[in-house]
């Protein structure tokens, strides 16, 4: 319950967003056309003035993006009101580049994309005061290492956009958000809450939240913090202390709980080609949880009110490869009856989920993406009793999912879920009474392609003709320095080292032939053996300094046509020329040979280099170019802005005892998806209702999709 | 000519976390017409993830597409494999210039030759 009501606080700001993008998309129909759009020139001879500046990003709902882009705006070089010139235009797009780079330093991220492009809109062309209207559009990505690569983070950062950015780079104090929902079991319930953060302490942020409804109330305090910490394999640590009570229905039973809880929480890097993150977690927990049903408790071993003490202890993994995602969790849990070494029931819980995504060939990459989503999810659990079970720890399902994990970090199913049978009411009317069950399983199948949406790149950055092919050139050129920097560690190129070292000689040759020039040489002389000093200190710098790093640059310093060899050989003769020219033959000679020297080590060297095999520095890069590729294939093919999508789903549930068997819910609705966050309401039929149940249920969810895969 | 402005940003940290590649390409629009393609390239290293990244590159140089088809090639189709090792090169000139050892003359040619670096069998615009 305290889980969905975190998720329901995000709804009126995106429906606020989303008016706002159907909105935008009505109004341009009374936009005044730009004859020249893309020739900006033709607005630059002093006749236009700008009638306003904009910046707009399909992410400003992010509060430290709207922050960053609000900052920026005062220092553009183009105010409302001034000339518009398509020079000062593009030192504005410049400086908005600029800072937005410049907001995501200090901040680990193993990707970014950014992207900033001005257009003119609203032009009057037409008598004396001709104005236009200038806008810039930024696209960003700021997902740090391990946020990247697991679902959470995402729900987080676009649940509450604000605090969780602040945990990256932000500022942010004091957070108060009001929320509301509504569900058959609770009821319309309503609530609020307030996250403040706690700068330099142990703990990152406190937050309380409180909602309650007729039928239920819930309420939480939580002190959480987080370290990133210098490893290699561990990314994020995570930690929590809070206390939280619920009182919700089940039924014609009440399920309360107090407990308070304490959590440490791991993550390693993404590991191996499928970006496979391992997770790992405890949780120590003690309260009380109390029930009213006392007769259906002792009939069934079971006890209605106890004390209550946990320690939990849970392991996942999240992996991702092409079109496809996963994820797959472990929890178990001993519990007591309060504070006990006594374990009275041992908990198990599996939880698999994946999601895959098949993207039609598209056409016009002006429109938006049309992805077929399916997302299957299968949990099931079983309790061993040593003693008695409190009814609260007992299975419960419906269509609210239940945590085993207080806070929001890791989600791991504790109960079964079906749409189609109100929260807590899967046995509700079950004849061993409304106390839930001791095993459980249940099936998610959610279909869903978007009718309507509109792209995250802007159509008119798709447009422009240079943006898929600059895109496309800083992928390549990624892959190119990484094929370069894999090349370092090839024991084939650190042998080709040891044969520089004729070409070494022959480099200390010609520093003592210059350093034996004579002092009264002519200005002619002097500025060529000038460029021979050039030469000689950057090939020094090149092969003595990090060696390391030298098969890097083999290519640059020998083979290219303007390579730092070639270059010396040039001013070499020129140097040649000039001794020449200056009446010293010796010297000329010298030179001479030492160019020839030289040149003959250049053409053994580069052959030898043209014979090395580097398809493994090729391969390793092409791997490293995976998680690049799929994410820009993903916000150039597949992310919407926003989109609206029919849905079908199909669950199946079973939980014992129940004597009623297995469960199923068939319905379909309507899913509205603001970037990667998804909120779907529809109705699930119960095809086979048992005696006090109804037709079916409304279900609504709030989830995010695993854009990174 | 047509212009539009805009820039294109990648930054990329290879998964080991050693090695930190930043590739911005950004085209500027002048009041005459003319259109200037800027390219800025960073390689930042470390031995181990306990240690804060160390620039080995970082070089800006500005393409003339009108006066070189290998700048608009390399604006549209990215470095290729010399023209990246001679980025590398151009770095350490940099560096040198920055110490005072070589002439600033010396390190614009060799920011420049990034681009005349480019084989002449690699992709064109």
């Amino acid at each position: 319950m305290l889980q969905v009501a975190k998720v329901l606080d995000a709804i009126p700001h995106k429906v606020a967003l989303v008016a706002l993008a159907v909105l935008a998309l009505a109004l341009p129909a009374s936009a005044q056309d730009c004859s020249h759009p893309k020739n900006w020139d033709f607005y630059s001879h002093g006749d236009y003035t700008v009638r306003q500046v904009r910046i707009e990003s399909p992410i400003d709902f992010l509060h430290s993006v709207a922050r960053t882009l609000d900052a920026i705006k005062p220092s553009l070089p183009l105010q409302p009101g001034d000339v518009f010139s398509a020079t000062r235009a593009s030192a504005g797009r410049e400086l908005i580049h600029e800072r937005l780079a410049a907001a995501d330093n200090g901040v680990e991220q193993s990707f970014r994309l950014l992207v900033v492009i001005g257009r003119i809109e609203n032009c009057n062309e037409v008598g004396p005061a001709r104005q236009l209207d200038l806008v810039y559009q930024a696209v960003t990505t700021n997902y740090n290492a391990y946020l990247m690569h697991t679902i959470e983070f995402k729900r987080s950062e676009i649940d509450r956009p604000a605090t969780t950015a602040a945990t990256s780079n932000a500022n942010g104090s004091l957070l108060v958000k009001p929320f509301f929902g509504y569900n058959r079991t609770s009821q319309l319930f309503g609530g609020a809450q307030l996250t403040a953060r706690i700068p330099g302490g142990i703990f990152n942020s406190v937050g309380v939240a409180a909602s309650g409804s007729p039928a239920s109330n819930t309420e939480e305090i939580e002190l959480a913090g987080t370290r990133t910490p210098q490893s290699s394999i561990l990314s994020r640590l995570e930690y929590r202390l809070g206390y939280s009570h619920t009182d919700t229905p089940a039924g014609n039973n009440r399920l309360k709980e107090g407990k308070l809880h304490a959590q440490l929480f791991g993550a390693t890097v993404p590991l191996g080609s499928n970006n496979l993150v391992l997770r790992f977690g405890a949780s120590l927990e003690g309260g009380n949880q109390q029930t009213e049903s006392t007769a259906a408790a002792d009939s069934n071993d079971s006890i209605a009110s106890s004390g209550y003490g946990a320690l939990k202890g849970y392991i996942g993994v999240t992996a991702s490869r092409g079109n496809v995602s996963f994820a797959g969790s472990y929890g178990v849990q001993a519990g007591t009856l309060g504070a006990s070494t006594s374990v009275a029931f041992v908990k198990h819980l599996v939880d698999l989920a994946a999601t895959v995504q098949f993207l039609p060939k598209e056409t016009n990459t002006t429109n938006f993406h049309k992805p077929f989503t399916v997302e299957a999810r299968v949990n099931g659990g079983v309790i061993q009793q040593l003693g008695q079970l409190p009814v609260a720890e007992r299975f419960f399902g419906g269509n609210a999912s239940q945590d085993f994990i207080a806070g929001d970090s890791w989600n791991i199913r504790s109960g079964p879920f079906i749409r189609s049978i109100p929260q807590n009411r899967l046995n509700g009317f079950a004849t061993n009474g409304p106390i839930g069950g001791t095993s459980f399983y249940s099936v998610n199948l959610t279909l869903a392609r978007p009718v309507w949406g509109l792209p995250i790149i802007p159509k008119e950055m798709a447009q422009d003709p240079d943006f898929l092919p600059a895109v496309d050139a800083a992928e390549a050129t990624a892959r190119q320095a990484l094929i370069a920097t894999r090349k370092n560690n090839l024991p084939a190129f650190k042998q080709f080292i040891d044969h520089l070292a004729p070409l070494k000689a022959e480099l200390k040759q010609l520093d003592g032939f210059l350093k034996g020039l004579p002092s009264n040489i002519s200005e002619d002389i002097s500025d060529a053996a000038a460029d021979v000093q050039d030469d000689l200190a950057i090939t020094n710098q090149v092969l003595n300094q990090n060696q390391s790093a030298l098969p890097s640059k083999l290519d640059g310093f020998l083979k290219v046509d303007r390579s730092t060899i070639t270059k010396l050989i040039e001013h070499l003769d020129t140097l040649k020329d000039a001794l020449d020219a200056g009446h010293l033959g010796d010297l000329a000679n010298q030179a001479k040979s030492i160019r020839e020297s030289i040149a003959t080590q250049q053409t053994i060297l580069v052959a030898e280099l043209n014979r090395i095999d580097f398809s493994e520095a090729t391969r390793l890069a092409d791997k490293d170019m995976r998680q690049i590729n799929s994410v820009l294939k993903t916000f150039l093919h597949e992310l919407n802005l926003v989109s609206i999508s029919p849905v079908g789903i199909f669950d199946v549930a079973r939980i014992w005892p129940d004597q009623f068997g297995t469960r199923f819910g068939i319905g379909g609705g309507v899913r509205l998806s603001l970037v990667n966050f998804n909120v779907t309401l529809g109705y699930a039929v119960n095809p086979n209702p048992r005696v006090q149940e109804g037709r079916g249920a409304f279900f609504f969810s709030m989830d995010v999709t695993d854009l990174f895969r | 000519m047509s212009c539009t402005s805009f820039s294109v940003d990648l930054l990329v940290v290879t998964p080991d976390q050693l090695r930190k590649i930043d590739l911005m390409l950004a085209k500027a629009c002048n009041d005459d017409g003319s259109v200037v393609w800027t390219m800025n390239f960073g390689l930042q290293e470390r031995q181990n993830t306990t240690v804060p990244f160390a620039d080995l590159v970082k070089l800006a140089v500005v393409l003339k597409p009108a006066l070189h088809d290998k700048a608009e090639a390399t604006a549209l189709k990215g470095l290729d494999a010399g023209q990246t090792s001679a980025a590398f090169v151009a770095g350490d000139t940099a560096s040198l210039f920055k110490q005072g050892q070589v002439s600033k003359r010396r390190a614009q040619s060799d920011a420049q030759d990034v681009i005349a670096s480019r084989s002449n069998n690699s992709p064109t615009a």
